[in-house]
């Protein structure tokens, strides 16, 4: 009886762990080899993507919205993850991000949790500074904007490796990818999976999205969206720095810039600082941490 | 200079036909360059033609545009025949339209607007806080979640109403495309998805400005096959006059050049046919014909009484016609000329192309007629017989001559002419600007486009918006309380104080809205939050779960420009002049934020306002101007002031006359009655001049009183003006025909205009000329 709980409870942890980020385990870090299939590219690319080889990550940066004109609209966050993978109340990790600019609205705080089994959403609360309340919101939805950005949720935050069927379309080197913020080229020549990955959901609001996944880190530098119609529609540009932790080479996304190619609005969000591993503790994820928050 | 003037026309005329050939060959050389040029002509409409575009209303909707979007907005609804539209299968067209938008290159994704549509959010509040949701990211498909859906509408009033209408027959999607795709490129899109979605159960309206283009389009190349028809019926009625070949076949020779030549001079110059300038070649074409009539007929008329010799009967209708022909022209130019002043690229472009026409008529009537005429064979004598016998008009006309030679009756003429234009003028008060029909006055209340948009109005109230445009003076500036708690209170005024305001909306219902949520849903909280910073906050959340641009409509993207949408139930000129107005003494007496600034009127409201308001001014000053040059040619013309004034006030009471019709037949004064009047003034003087010119030769040659010069008069030249009047009426009469109602409606006024000036000339100018007894025609 006890190994047959015992097995139960494995496979719901396999299960849970599959849906996140395919088999891996939290806390390691991995990189593809040759031979590796889709799948497997795949898994490696999300587990780095949700950063769930450190304990726990804070950042400071900013986001700018720049429409075709050219105005600029700019925001600054600072925002902490703490990574949990925790079988028994199911939670993967937890977010807090701060807006500290503009100016008006410093202090608006939102905490989330996120959870192992994929069909659980999102809990949110959001921290009104000027009325001093604390909101609980529902979870977006995954084809919603990710903070006013040209990207979705799920680009960002909620797609998981459960979501797409994938094919290893080809093995080449990157032709690079100049950015229009930095004014500087990365990733050229580097050699890179190109994989093609189609949405499990009917009539998604992309058809196919082809990744590029670097072949050394198995993270994800750069993806083309493709809609219904075949016409290449967005595409979205990481840049990782590489970071020691323990002997270890944690790929860090210090820069992420992406475009509508409909509408012509262009989104740059960089990482200025980057902290890992510190030890930050539950409590500061909750909601009453929330309300405490001065900014 | 009489004499100068004397012995240049004799020297024209001896000359014209000296050098035959040289000038029939300059003819042919030129419309053979001017039909080259025509590979450059092509159809073209551009809805900016028909609105003042330099007026101040047209100024704020420049703004709008420009800041948030709207040129090219489109409208769909989707119509259950039977039923509602809360169905799997209504509920899955919307879905997959609105789908289609999004996937339409060029497409404002932040303005795409329907039930599935990504920015269409469900809200719920309660007491931990509140969801939000798309309101229907899938098509709802089990009764469950069609119930769940029908609730979530009627909650919402911005969508119960405004998207879904009241009685779910019928829903709205709405979209905007990007300013440089084609509004032939939007209307064929939009074609082509009513054809994939409508079917036995479902009716497909659209509707919007760029659809109007696309059907103006559509409508614009068949004008060009009513040329056909014209070409027949003007070859009816000259056959119908001249009983031969030649009298059919030299004025529609001629007038055909001219209008060549005038379409050549457009496409030379860079111009299109629009829905305006493509009625130029119609007009000179009739026009055309009707100065040809003039000299044909004293070609027949020589002939009867000279020798048959075709030179000579050439030379000499040159000498006597070139003054009235040239005057006549002169003046027809007049109607153009005039139209300079009017601000709507419509009517200009409209005067330059007849204008480029009237200029060809001067060489297709003075040079190529006589010319022409020259080489012919003398007319048979049964053909000269049969032109000139006595006919029914002739009868008319002869007695319209005794009625002006009798003392008593010519008063009797006189004075109901007086009387009848006292009563026009009550008619003329009961005149009123703009038309009020729903729709556009462009087209034809039976068309698609107009059922449709009277549909769209009937169901979601949305046709005719009022914006107003609130600008801040630095970025943020609706992060303040004050500035938003002013915008809902001007709304909240006009929403009470016009009746023919339905519903508006700004950023402060979005605020409101937001405010009502952060309370637990409590409606005593749907207002405008007192802290700077809430509001602040509450628009950065917006922000958060929107695309960019997904707010665009509502406030820029710096917060600092607004608007605020008003629905107007109709736009009649009362309800858009009382909107207009208390906007105006709402913003005197209750604006005192110092960062904000109030601007109107923009929308469709706003340029219509515009156009009445160029209408009511330009009417007056256009008619007042083209008499008044007019009246100077004539004076310049016959050197009296006495053959000025003897010819422009009849004219000037037939206005009145037609004006006052119109009032008593309640039709609307729309901007096509300017060129309307302009044209039958310039036009209908013609008449007069032919007249007043052929009693003057008759009284030259001596001999005659002016009893019978008139009588004589009468019976040649009155004939000949009576068929100028009628081929120049059915020349532009065939506009009536057309698809769009704006040529028609033209069309039909000024046909009626110069009709009734032909008429009007042969019954009172004879009566007035026998009672002024001037002495220029003895001169």
């Amino acid at each position: 009886m006890k190994r047959k709980v015992l097995l139960v409870l494995a496979m719901i942890t396999l299960a849970c762990g599959y849906l996140f980020a395919g088999e891996l385990e939290y806390f390691n870090v991995y990189k593809p080899k040759a031979g590796m299939t889709a799948d497997e590219i795949m898994q490696i690319k999300y587990f780095n993507k949700y950063t769930l080889f450190a304990q726990d990550i804070s950042f400071t940066g900013k986001a700018y919205f720049i429409d075709k004109s050219g105005s600029t609209r700019e925001r600054a966050t600072a925002r902490k993850r703490i990574n949990l993978g925790r079988e028994s109340d199911g939670i993967a990790y937890k977010d807090y991000t701060v807006f500290t600019g503009p100016t008006q609205v410093k202090g608006l705080c939102n905490l989330s949790w996120t959870y192992l089994n994929s069909d659980k959403q999102q809990d949110v609360w959001l921290w009104i500074p000027s009325l001093k309340k604390v909101r609980k919101i529902s979870a977006s939805q995954s084809d919603d904007s990710f903070l006013g950005s040209d990207f979705t949720v799920e680009d960002i935050s909620t797609r998981r490796f459960g979501d797409e069927t994938y094919k290893l379309v080809k093995e080449e080197n990157f032709k690079g990818f100049t950015s229009d913020f930095y004014k500087k080229t990365y990733y050229k020549d580097t050699p890179c999976y190109v994989i093609e990955a189609t949405p499990k959901r009917a009539n998604w609001y992309y058809a196919k999205r082809l990744v590029w996944v670097d072949k050394q880190y198995g993270t994800n530098i750069y993806e083309e969206k493709y809609d219904s119609k075949g016409q290449k529609f967005q595409y979205i540009f990481r840049w990782y720095e590489i970071h020691n932790v323990s002997s270890k080479e944690y790929p860090i996304q210090m820069l992420l810039e992406g475009e509508n190619l409909r509408s012509g609005h262009h989104t740059v969000i960089i990482n200025e600082t980057v902290e890992i591993d510190k030890g930050l503790s539950e409590q500061e994820f909750t909601e009453g941490a929330l309300s405490r928050s001065r900014w | 200079m009489k004499k100068f003037f004397d012995g240049f026309i004799h020297w024209f005329g001896h000359g014209l036909i000296r050098y035959r050939y040289g000038f029939l060959s300059l003819c042919l050389i030129v419309s053979l360059f001017f039909g080259y040029q025509l590979k450059d002509l092509s159809f073209q409409t551009n809805l900016g033609d028909f609105y003042p575009l330099k007026h101040p209303y047209l100024q704020i909707q420049n703004k709008l545009t420009k800041i948030f979007g709207g040129l090219n907005q489109v409208s769909i609804a989707i119509e259950a025949k039977e039923g509602t539209i809360l169905n799997p299968v209504a509920l899955d067209k919307v879905w997959r339209i609105t789908n289609e938008f999004y996937l339409t290159p060029g497409i404002n994704a932040g303005r795409v607007v329907s039930l599935s549509a990504r920015k269409i959010k469900h809200v719920e509040a309660n007491e931990e806080g509140f969801i939000t949701e798309r309101l229907m990211h899938d098509p709802a498909r089990t009764q469950e979640e069609l119930d769940i859906l029908k609730e979530r509408i009627v909650k919402n009033p911005l969508v119960y109403g405004p998207i879904v209408s009241k009685d779910f027959k019928a829903t709205l999607i709405q979209a905007d495309f990007e300013s440089n795709v084609s509004a032939r490129d939007i209307f064929n899109n939009l074609q082509a998805l009513k054809a994939q979605f409508e079917d036995e159960d479902y009716n497909i309206h659209i509707a919007g400005q760029p659809v109007l283009q696309g059907w103006l389009d559509y409508y614009l190349p068949r004008m060009a096959g009513l040329s056909l028809l014209t070409l027949i019926v003007m070859a009816l009625v000259l056959y119908n006059i001249f009983k031969c070949k030649r009298g059919v076949f030299l004025p529609l020779f001629s007038a055909g050049m001219a209008t060549l030549w005038g379409l050549g001079l457009m496409a030379s110059f860079g111009y299109k046919l629009t829905p305006s300038t493509i009625l130029a070649p119609f007009l000179v074409f009739a026009l055309g014909v009707s100065h040809s009539i003039q000299f044909i007929k004293r070609y027949y008329e020589y002939m009867s009484r000279h020798k048959n010799n075709s030179k000579a009967a050439a030379i000499n209708i040159t000498r006597s016609l070139f003054v009235p022909a040239f005057t006549g022209l002169l003046t027809d130019g007049i109607g153009p000329f005039a139209l300079f002043i009017v601000p709507l690229e419509m009517v200009r472009s409209l005067a330059l192309a007849i204008g480029f026409g009237i200029l060809s008529i001067f060489f297709s009537t003075i040079i190529l007629v006589p010319n022409l005429l020259s080489f012919m064979k003398p007319p048979k004598r049964l053909e000269v017989i049969k032109e000139e016998r006595e006919t029914l008009t002739s009868k008319i006309l002869g007695y319209f001559a005794k009625v002006a030679v009798d003392k008593k009756s010519r008063w009797v003429v006189i004075a109901s002419f007086f009387i009848l234009t006292g009563i026009a003028l009550i008619g003329m008060k009961q005149l009123e600007v703009g038309d009020k029909r729903p729709g556009t006055s462009l087209l034809y209340p039976s068309s698609p486009y107009n059922q449709a948009e009277k549909f769209i109005s009937e169901k979601f109230s949305t046709t005719d918006p009022y914006y107003i445009f609130v600008e801040g003076k630095s970025q943020d500036a609706f992060l303040s309380s004050s500035a938003l708690k002013e915008m809902d209170s001007l709304q909240r005024y006009l929403e009470k104080e016009v009746k023919g305001v339905g519903r508006s909306l700004s950023l402060a219902e979005y605020i409101k809205g937001m405010n009502m949520a952060m309370f637990a849903g409590e409606r005593s909280e749907f207002k405008i939050p007192d802290n700077d910073a809430t509001i602040a906050e509450y628009l950065f959340l917006y922000d958060l779960t929107a695309f960019p641009g997904d707010f665009d409509p509502v406030v820029n993207s710096n917060y600092q420009y607004a608007n605020i949408k008003v629905d107007l139930i109709d736009h009649k000129a009362s309800t858009m002049n009382e909107v207009i107005k208390k906007t105006e003494d709402w913003i005197r007496l209750n604006h005192k934020e110092k960062n904000i600034d109030f601007y109107f009127a923009g929308g469709t409201i706003g340029m219509l306002a515009a156009v009445n308001q160029i209408v009511s001014t330009m009417l007056t000053a256009n008619s007042l101007l083209t008499s008044g040059l007019v009246f100077l040619c004539l004076v310049f013309a016959y050197g009296s002031l006495v053959s000025g004034w003897l010819l422009i006030i009849p004219l000037i009471f037939r206005t009145l006359l037609v004006f006052g019709i119109l009032g008593f037949l309640k039709v609307g004064l729309t901007a096509e009655m300017i060129p309307m009047v302009a044209l039958g003034i310039g036009f209908g003087d013609d008449f007069g001049i032919y007249i007043v010119s052929r009693i003057k030769d008759e009284l030259k040659e001596g001999g005659a009183t002016l009893e019978n010069a008139l009588v004589k008069t009468m019976s040649s030249s009155g004939k000949a003006v009576f068929f100028t009047g009628l081929t120049l009426t059915i020349g532009i009469a065939t506009w009536m025909f057309s698809n769009i109602l704006m040529q028609a409606r033209l069309g039909a006024l000024l046909a009626f205009f110069i009709f009734f000036n032909a008429i009007g000339t042969l019954i009172v100018l004879p009566s007035m000329i026998m009672t002024v007894k001037p002495k220029f025609l003895i001169k």
